[in-house]
């Protein structure tokens, strides 16, 4: 019992907790690991250690998200009216939801 | 009315709103004065505000404001909820703001607003200290009256019980935000840019505006709690539910214009949960479970997946610290308004509030609390890395690990927070969250866990291409100690985190929990007034 402990909301299990960061930390590695050995990044081992290619040319879906934001998206977020333009259509959203008798049975 | 009265005995919390409110306007008065004196040309009555003055000024202003917000926790937590009422006599303590009595109910001091004032004190007082060290950003009488302002607005707001005085203090936040926003060049689309910033400003403020007058003129009241025991459900209403919480939602997602200045970039962070606070205050305190709005918490759980898609879309091959920070803010942002429609969700019914309704709405409320310390560390971070040495921005350097171990350590620590990996403090609120996520669709459970993984990979490859990755340009040769810039008031922070790491349920008990009493207290304590008078 000496690994349980209850403090009110929760009752912690200190074992299944140091599972729970055992696989925390293996989950944080793999992401590293896989960030470092996907994305074209070259490990250089010279003088100053071992770098990482800062910001490879990425993978192609997130080339394709890129393009999306900078072809659809950055023009409307440049104009300098987006802020009315977002409040506005918030507003009709809500008005949409309250007033509208659709999807409610 | 005699306003001598307003003075002695003067309760804690209106305190702490007038010595904010009293130092800004001297030191915009001086400015005033200064201005006058120049264009007269009358030297001699120039009043000179020199740096370390204004800076122990700014300084023990923030540190008593931390002290006074304490106390008046301390004190709710022994005396109860109280409404502080200013009369003929002076002060007066009461359980009930009754308006009919005609004395102004000015302040309301509830665990909810308690516990908010607090967090933002100590964040706000962080904030200060970063900006009493920066060099490059150098702290003035101007932005010390702005940040004084947005301080006492912000504070405000957790202190008021009425549409009106919320109306009054987000005017005051307002004018001191935009204050610290100002275009950058004199130029005709500068200038442009500033006149639509300063127009989406009015217009949010006239429709709370308008939201609150269609109230008052229906039931007579503004405040809140009265309010709540006699609000009915009808298109007036409605539209005023609409006024009230649309404005506040885009405060709240849209908190600022692209700053680099880290201390501003807090303020307009505290802003942001201000703006969340006044939507949790009017959504279940005020209108509660009305009907007509059954379709309310499917519009915020939408609202907060798109918030969620659009801060993964936003950090697509990006590089630039600060707009990182703004994604993984809004990533934060997301997630709070899907847990918000989830709770309104699980509270139409016993069973899905036995269910699902509470565990939402606690885990709304941590991930609201864990919003403004994880904000600031980003804030520090990424503005220090967006800093210019020898001609280069520091995110371009390359492997900065060495030279910055401890905000490198902070950054991967603020990712897995913001993630919900454990053991980290963010876990328990998304563990919350995907359990009752799981009681409407596990569909809704599976977007957000994928969203988490996806910026949680994201964010990881980010951090570690700018902690490990190979320099772009040619660095300082003298770039040791960069840490020190930001280690105290990151060290603060992170106090705060391992405190909430290590003991949860201390936190979810000081916390989480009398925040969610609060807010669904709805009206019940005039309820309680009325049925002894019967």
């Amino acid at each position: 019992m000496i690994f349980h402990l209850e403090t009110g909301y929760f009752i912690w299990n200190f074992l299944g907790w140091a599972g729970i960061f055992l696989f925390s930390a293996l989950l944080f590695c793999f992401f590293i690991y896989i960030n470092v050995n996907k994305n074209c990044i070259i490990r250089v081992k010279g003088d100053e250690g071992t770098f990482i290619e800062f910001n490879g040319s990425g993978s192609g879906f997130e080339n394709k998200v890129f393009l999306f934001r900078t072809k659809c998206l950055a023009p409307w977020f440049e104009k300098h009216f987006c802020h009315i333009l977002t409040v506005a259509v918030l507003f009709l959203l809500f008005l949409t939801a309250l007033f509208s008798s659709f999807g409610v049975e | 009315m005699n306003f001598a009265y307003l003075f002695p005995a003067m309760p804690l919390p209106v305190l702490s709103l007038l010595l904010p409110l009293g130092a800004a306007m001297a030191l915009m008065f001086i400015r005033v004065y200064d201005i006058w004196a120049d264009k007269y040309e009358k030297a001699r009555f120039k009043i000179t505000v020199n740096q370390r003055p204004l800076k122990i000024f700014f300084f023990i202003l923030l540190l008593l404001n931390v002290l006074i917000t304490f106390s008046i926790w301390k004190n709710y937590q022994s005396g109860g909820s109280t409404f502080y009422i200013l009369g003929s006599n002076g002060w007066a303590k009461t359980l009930s703001g009754d308006p009919a009595k005609k004395m102004w109910t000015l302040v309301q001091v509830d665990a909810f607003g308690a516990i908010s004032a607090v967090v933002m004190g100590v964040i706000a007082f962080i904030a200060g200290l970063r900006s009493l060290a920066d060099k490059k950003n150098i702290l003035d009488q101007s932005k010390v009256t702005y940040y004084l302002l947005t301080l006492c607005g912000i504070q405000g707001i957790f202190y008021s019980n009425g549409l009106l005085a919320l109306l009054i203090f987000i005017c005051l936040s307002q004018i001191g935000a935009s204050g610290l926003f100002h275009w950058a060049d004199d130029s005709y689309d500068g200038l442009k840019e500033w006149l639509w910033y300063f127009a989406s400003r009015m217009l949010i403020v006239l429709m709370f505006l308008a939201g609150t007058l269609i109230l008052y003129y229906k039931y007579g009241a503004d405040n809140i709690t009265i309010l709540s025991t006699m609000i009915k459900s009808g298109p007036p209403e409605k539209l005023a539910y609409a006024l009230l919480v649309v404005p506040l939602l885009f405060l709240f997602i849209k908190a600022s214009a692209y700053v680099t200045d880290s201390a501003s970039r807090c303020f307009f962070a505290i802003r942001a949960q201000a703006a969340f606070f006044v939507i949790l205050r009017i959504v279940f305190s005020l209108y509660g479970l009305q009907e007509g709005l059954e379709k309310i918490p499917l519009l915020f759980t939408g609202i907060g997946l798109v918030s969620l898609i659009a801060a993964l879309i936003f950090m697509a091959k990006e590089n630039d610290p600060i707009k990182i920070a703004e994604s993984l803010e809004l990533f934060m942002k997301g997630f709070m308004l899907a847990a918000m429609g989830i709770s309104l969700s699980g509270t139409y019914s016993a069973q899905a509030a036995a269910e699902y309704g509470i565990g939402a709405m606690e885990s709304m409320v941590s991930l609201w609390i864990l919003f403004l310390p994880v904000s600031a560390a980003l804030s520090f971070i990424c503005c220090l890395l967006k800093r210019e040495e020898c001609g280069i921005e520091l995110w371009n350097t390359g492997g900065l690990f060495r030279r910055m171990p401890f905000s490198g350590t902070a950054l991967f620590i603020s990712v897995a927070v913001i993630a919900g990996l454990p053991p980290f403090v963010g876990f328990s609120a998304k563990q919350y969250l995907y359990r009752s996520a799981n009681y409407i669709s596990p569909f809704l459970t599976l977007m957000l866990f994928t969203c988490s993984i996806l910026l949680l990979a994201k964010a990881l490859f980010y951090a570690a291409s700018v902690m490990f990755g190979r320099s772009r340009g040619a660095a300082c040769e003298n770039q040791s100690g960069l840490d020190a810039k930001i280690s105290l008031p990151l060290l603060i922070l992170f106090m705060i985190l391992t405190f909430a790491t290590v003991a949860p349920g201390k936190t979810f008990d000081l916390l989480v929990s009398p925040s969610v009493h609060s807010l669904m207290n709805r009206g019940q304590l005039i309820n309680m007034l009325q049925q002894e008078d019967k």
